[in-house]
């Protein structure tokens, strides 16, 4: 076994480097953290609540990228493990998103993740625009991400 | 030379690209990048460059810093001096010019306010735009003026609901 990089590990590196990614970097919408592949964290920002800026960190799983749909668990990232309960979002859909009530919350509850849209076929009817693309990179997953932690829904960090 | 990196949206590029122009070059410099690169085709004179959310068309003989670009900044290259957008809302149509550099964001502001559509806060906030016959829901930070061609220069949103994802 080498170390060789995987053709799926070229192109997601690949994807960080380009401009949707750095945009969104740019912008202080995520920012890279690490890769350990197949799996990559990325933090996402949310809302600035009561002069309190947070970011989640999402711990992707990326084998055969980006041709396989993603799938993400909310991570803390000093433990390495699961973010906890009391630590997630909180507020409409963006609670929704993050619950621990499905599979343990082991997976983001999008359309856009493998695990959840594996059990949820319907939800490629019912939410088109939030279903993986491979044709795509993974802005694609961090932007619906990104838009619930910044919308009206968002209202914190449940414990809080 | 130096380079820096700008954020390039324009008419027919698919995705926000990462251009570098030369630090102490002119506004021409990044349609030309942008020709050599591969992302605009046809004749350089006719492509306009712009700052994002922004009037102004720029001079292509001013220099990258005079024009207020630096590194990492977000401009707009396009053959469009205006983008007709028709906005459609319950049973309502309302079309308006937009400068090509408009982001998305900008767009659903101004639909929702409430000289057009009258949306409340809570309202704006569960509604996108969603391009006409399409699933397309751009993202608030793409420029109307990627998602047209010239010279038509045209684009149809329907301002749609987001649906909750449960079930």
């Amino acid at each position: 076994m080498t170390g060789e990089m995987t053709v799926s590990e070229k192109v997601f590196r690949a994807h960080l480097e380009n401009g949707p990614f750095q945009s969104g970097v740019a912008r202080k919408s995520w920012r890279f953290i690490s890769i350990n592949w197949p799996h990559a964290i990325i933090a996402v920002s949310a809302a600035t609540l009561k002069e309190v800026a947070t970011e989640f960190y999402l711990r992707f799983e990326l084998t055969d990228y980006p041709q396989t749909v993603p799938t993400a668990q909310s991570w803390d990232n000093e433990k390495n493990m699961l973010l906890e309960p009391n630590n997630r979002p909180c507020g409409g859909r963006a609670a929704m998103a993050f619950r621990t009530d499905w599979e343990g919350g082991q997976a983001l509850y999008l359309p856009c993740d493998r695990r959840a849209i594996t059990t949820h076929p319907d939800w490629r009817d019912k939410h088109p625009s939030m279903i993986w693309s491979p044709a795509g990179d993974i802005t694609q997953y961090l932007r619906i991400v990104y838009d619930l932690l910044n919308s009206q829904d968002y209202s914190g960090i449940q414990g809080s | 030379m130096k380079h820096i990196e700008i954020f390039l949206q324009g008419e027919g590029i698919k995705d926000i690209v990462l251009l570098k122009v030369p630090q102490d070059g002119i506004v021409q410099d990044i349609v030309n990048v942008a020709k050599a690169d591969g992302h605009i085709y046809g004749d350089e004179a006719s492509y306009i460059v712009y700052l994002e959310d922004a009037e102004n068309i720029l001079d292509t003989k001013a220099t990258l810093s005079a024009a207020g670009i630096s590194h990492r900044t977000h401009v707009h290259i396009s053959r469009c001096l205006k983008v007709k957008v028709t906005v459609n809302f319950n049973g309502g149509s309302k079309t308006i010019d937009f400068p090509p550099p408009t982001t998305i964001r900008h767009v659903k502001k101004w639909a929702t306010s409430k000289s057009v559509f009258d949306l409340t806060e809570t309202d704006a906030g569960t509604h996108v735009l969603q391009i006409c016959g399409s699933n397309t829901r751009p993202a608030e930070d793409i420029h109307i003026g990627a998602l047209v061609t010239c010279p038509d220069c045209l684009i149809c949103f329907d301002l749609a609901p987001v649906i909750r994802v449960e079930g």
